[in-house]
């Protein structure tokens, strides 16, 4: 296969695969700005490991999640380390940035709800609900990730029950 | 709300992606790609550079201890020089290896992340090893040159007591290198080369690593 052949078949494949790209720039970064660099960042990062893809090994999807997952872990990592020693989660404000900038609250009010939630996660368990919402089966989540499925599938169902129970709270205040 | 819900609502969403494909494009046309790639051959070559310089330093140490071995301190030097040659190469030689294991970021996130806390806390240890010592080797390093340049060996004819008082005045630099780094630290500098050494020295980047190999293990086991 030619250099150009080579380049043919990545940018087909990361123009089929994008939404995964755009979907973890979305949820790791704070701002329009922070979300395409992140774009970018994955981009190239993808670029420069397709050479050792190999397609027997895993599906292009997975490998995708891998690499866009740990760049944008890794850069979250970085950033939260440069401003202070403190995880801080993200908000509504920085989760507008998965729909463009259009205020979440007038997309949909589940939407904001999901952000809130999501917005008090770490990096990592932001990666797993990411996976769930996305649909992906417990197998490959379990092989993105590096977990087993059986402790995907214990950390999805405890998500579900912290889910369930601040949603009781909330109605409980709100009533 | 059940989470099932908001997959529901996730999956109705509608991403704007005009602005974001176009990023995408425009990486391929201006072959910002392929300067990525270039860059990443370039740090490569420069690592392997450096086992190279290494290896001509050790090979001339140890000929420099074989040389002087009737004279104790130039024996002692000599076989100073060439321990510190032998952890340089083996700390670039495990850096170059931990950073084969990252190179491509596509190993399951768990594995990549704790390899990167291990890579981060490797270079915590490898700075402080190998470049604090520079206060004191200097004089070392200075002493072999001038031996082997002109054949004035400086312990001799600078007294052995100079010769010492510099040593400890390297031991005092170093003392104040770690505590300028703690008052350093924490702070934006404007190199990123120097942040990190200032991170290093005052064990930050190590408080980082632990920590990142702490939420690592703990997002295992909860």
């Amino acid at each position: 296969m030619t250099a150009r052949q080579h380049q043919q078949r990545f940018e087909s494949l990361l123009h089929e695969h994008r939404r995964i790209v755009f979907k973890v720039a979305g949820l790791y970064s704070r701002s329009a700005a922070d979300r395409d660099d992140l774009v970018q960042e994955i981009s190239a990062q993808l670029w420069r490991s397709f050479g050792g893809y190999d397609p027997a090994r895993a599906k292009f999807s997975t490998w995708m999640y891998r690499i866009a997952l740990n760049v944008a872990i890794s850069q979250a990592r970085r950033e939260r380390w440069s401003e202070s020693d403190r995880f801080e989660p993200l908000d509504t404000h920085h989760l507008e940035t998965i729909g463009g900038g259009e205020p979440v609250a007038e997309q949909d009010k589940r939407l904001g709800a999901l952000y809130a939630f999501i917005g008090q996660l770490d990096e990592l368990n932001r990666a797993l609900i990411l996976l769930y919402l996305e649909d992906r089966s417990y197998t490959e989540m379990a092989e993105i990730l590096g977990l087993s499925e059986t402790n995907v599938a214990t950390k999805i169902s405890r998500i579900k029950q912290k889910l369930r129970g601040q949603m009781t709270a909330t109605q409980a205040t709100g009533a | 709300m059940e989470l099932d819900e908001m997959k529901q609502a996730w999956a109705r969403m509608d991403l704007r992606q005009d602005g974001m494909e176009a990023l995408l494009r425009q990486d391929f046309r201006e072959r910002r790609m392929e300067k990525t790639r270039a860059s990443m051959r370039w740090s490569l070559l420069w690592q392997a550079m450096e086992i190279a310089a290494w290896l001509a330093f050790v090979v001339f140490a140890a000929s420099f201890w074989v040389d002087h071995r009737h004279t104790t301190h130039l024996l002692v030097i000599g076989l100073l020089l060439h321990a510190y040659g032998i952890a340089a190469i083996w700390s670039t030689a495990t850096q170059l290896f931990l950073l084969s294991r990252i190179y491509l970021f596509d190993a399951p996130v768990l594995v990549l992340q704790r390899r990167l806390a291990q890579l981060r806390r490797f270079r915590f240890y490898s700075t402080l090893a190998l470049g604090l010592p520079w206060w004191c080797l200097w004089l070392l390093a200075t002493t072999v040159g001038m031996v082997w340049l002109s054949g004035v060996d400086l312990y001799a004819v600078a007294s052995p007591g100079w010769f010492w008082a510099t040593l400890g005045v390297g031991v005092l630099g170093i003392g104040f290198s770690l505590r300028l780094a703690r008052h350093l630290a924490g702070r934006q500098l404007r190199s990123p080369t120097l942040q990190r050494l200032v991170e290093d020295m005052s064990g930050r980047s190590l408080l980082r690593a632990s920590r990142q190999l702490d939420e690592i293990a703990r997002f295992e086991q909860e």
